[in-house]
């Protein structure tokens, strides 16, 4: 009883923070004042937090990034500034005050001051929608989903303006390439969101969570494909490695933000970290059961109900991220015609089977037995795994193998240029 | 805070989005205008609790019709990215009684229109979701059928552009390899 209890309270604890600097505010203003302020000042907190929570989370990741992303090449990363280098984001974000701002000749001076601080605002919406525990949802809308692609998708423009901005040329070329991306990936992406929405019935980020109660996304056939092609997907959309086409250092300098410096650069930084982190957020949120915890046999039950539920949700968080940096760690970069071609011809007709595997397995196994009640027979679902596999199997032995005839032959002429 | 002065801060940051739009004399300044502009009106949505509508909004217009606009102005710019703006000043007072006429008759016609009750509630994703694949398929169907033969016929003109190109660079390197072996001919 007593740890149960203390466990709901840890469970609620931000909440309960927010309640009590609300109930403090009730105390100290007049009832009408309150009346009328108190929307304001509830959002005022959220934001803050959000505004909060998200750069101090991106400092440390790049500091985990460079820490995981040094083992990975058998080095050991940053370690002078503070204990293990913990303070070298500190350390970089006064080198980036300092900085001289440069402004290249001939740049739309004031849309090369304005970009850097436009490109940041949408991404910190994107971690309005995602549900960080147990009734954590800053802006709980029902179309929460449909909110975060929309926040999502208004980078492409801006992405275009900072590159056009500048008026040089590889930021425009960069950002031309950025702008092909992200319209390419963002197809297969939203459409694996589409088979999420249909079994969840509803577009809420929480709506969603919940639904995963009793069997997460990812324990489906149609929910592992879906999670692997969101992966790749939400991947190449926030311009990370293997898919930073659009700062391929060898190439285009670095891309978009080339002719951006100091502070100007680091909110490009910014924005590319936390949109990542928020893709890895909504892959999380829409597969791995959001703030749920694991299921688990009988006698582990208590042990892991003790975890509170933001604490879920930051672990699997954190979880996707590493895989991000795991990527970065390990693959080489693609070429642009393999990026778009890898976009077209393998995910976005894989993400239509996503949906028709997500259509089988709906109406092969809920419709059958009560929803939430008894399931159908475990050889009913045995079936179901082998027919949805078996349609994944196929359409990725096909697709794959034409891919692979088409990388041949787009190498072929010119491996010599290449070879080294 | 008052819904109205969110109201009047939405309305006020659409116009602006529209002014910059159709004065700016640089293409891709008036473009990002009517990027503002848009996401006033989403906002409007959004305070009508129309978020399906908001967000759509923002998802086709700004992320979509706008890049479209946007790569259009880049790929057909020239030197110098500053409009040939051609003003008659002849029109600029009967445009201005023009437009104001019609603000005018518009606002007169809003203020005297009979509301009757309240408004109804926004609709949801999920009806909106049943009526256009239930009530409204064939017309919904027909759309898509259009899109995608409009899709398809904007991939076939871009395919043509290439493989034209493709024939002349074959021809180019066939005159080449013919002027080498004539040269070396000639040796």
């Amino acid at each position: 009883m007593g740890i149960g209890t203390v466990a709901g309270r840890l469970d609620r604890v931000f909440i309960e923070g927010k309640q009590f600097l609300m109930d403090m505010l009730s105390a100290l203003l007049p009832g009408d004042w309150y009346a009328a302020l108190s929307p304001v000042v509830s959002a005022l907190v959220v934001s803050t937090a959000v505004l909060v929570f998200a750069p101090v989370s991106m400092m440390f990741l790049t500091w985990l990034e460079r820490k995981a992303v040094a083992r990975f090449q058998d080095r050991i990363g940053p370690n002078r500034a503070g204990p293990a280098g913990l303070l070298q984001p500190i350390a970089d974000g006064i080198k980036m005050f300092l900085k001289e701002d440069i402004v290249p000749r001939g740049a739309d001076g004031f849309l090369h001051f304005l970009v850097p601080a436009l490109v940041v605002a949408p991404v910190f919406t994107l971690y309005l929608v995602l549900p960080f525990g147990r009734d954590m949802t800053a802006m709980d809308l029902n179309v929460g989903l449909l909110f975060f692609l929309g926040a999502s998708a208004v980078q492409t423009p801006l992405v275009i303006a900072a590159g056009w901005s500048t008026r040089s040329k590889y930021p425009v070329l960069g950002s031309m390439r950025s702008a092909a991306q992200i319209l390419s990936y963002e197809i297969p992406l939203v459409l694996v969101l589409v088979a999420v929405v249909m079994s969840a019935g509803t577009m809420s980020t929480s709506a969603i969570v919940e639904a995963q109660e009793a069997r997460w996304f990812i324990a489906t056939p149609w929910g592992l494909a879906g999670f692997l092609v969101f992966v790749l997907a939400s991947t190449a959309e926030a311009n990370r490695t293997p898919f930073d086409m659009a700062e391929a250092e060898s190439e285009l300098v670095a891309g978009f933000h080339t002719e951006y410096a100091g502070l100007k650069f680091a909110m490009f930084q910014m924005a590319e970290f936390l949109s990542a982190f928020a893709a890895g957020g909504l892959a999380a949120t829409v597969f791995l059961g959001g703030w749920q915890a694991p299921p688990v046999p009988g006698f582990l039950a208590g042990a892991v109900s003790v975890v509170p539920s933001w604490a879920w949700f930051h672990l699997k968080l954190y979880a996707m991220f590493f895989v991000l940096i795991w990527f970065r760690g390990t693959f080489p970069r693609f070429r642009i015609d393999q990026l778009l071609a890898f976009a077209w011809k393998l995910l976005f007709p894989m993400s239509l089977l996503v949906i028709v595997a997500a259509a089988i397995w709906h109406f092969g196994l809920e419709s059958g037995g009560a929803p939430g009640g008894t399931g159908p027979g475990a050889a009913r679902e045995l079936a179901m795994w082998g027919a949805c596999l078996g349609l994944l199997a196929v359409g990725y032995l096909g697709l794959s193998a034409i891919l692979e005839r088409e990388f041949s032959r787009m190498n072929r002429p010119r491996e010599m240029a290449h070879a080294p | 805070m008052p819904p109205e002065v969110a109201f009047v801060a939405l309305a006020l940051t659409a116009l602006a989005g529209g002014v910059v739009a159709v004065v700016a004399r640089n293409v891709f300044r008036a473009a990002l205008g009517l990027m503002l502009s848009l996401f006033g009106v989403a906002g409007l949505f959004l305070l009508q609790r129309a978020e399906f509508l908001a967000v759509v909004q923002v998802l086709v217009y700004v992320g979509g019709v706008c890049v479209l606009i946007i790569f259009a102005v880049m790929l057909t710019e020239r030197e110098g990215a500053t409009m040939q703006v051609t003003v008659n000043r002849d029109l600029v007072l009967p445009g201005i009684l023009l437009g104001a006429s019609l603000a005018l008759g518009t606002a007169v016609a809003v203020i005297r229109a009979p509301f009757v009750g309240s408004p109804p509630s926004a609709v949801s994703a999920r009806e909106l979701g049943a009526s256009l694949l239930g009530r409204y398929l064939v017309p919904f169907e027909a759309v898509s059928l259009l899109l995608l033969v409009a899709a398809i016929g904007a991939l076939m003109i871009a395919r043509e552009d290439r493989r034209e190109d493709r024939r002349e660079d074959r021809r180019e390197d066939a005159r080449e390899a013919r002027r080498e072996a004539g040269g070396r001919a000639g040796e």
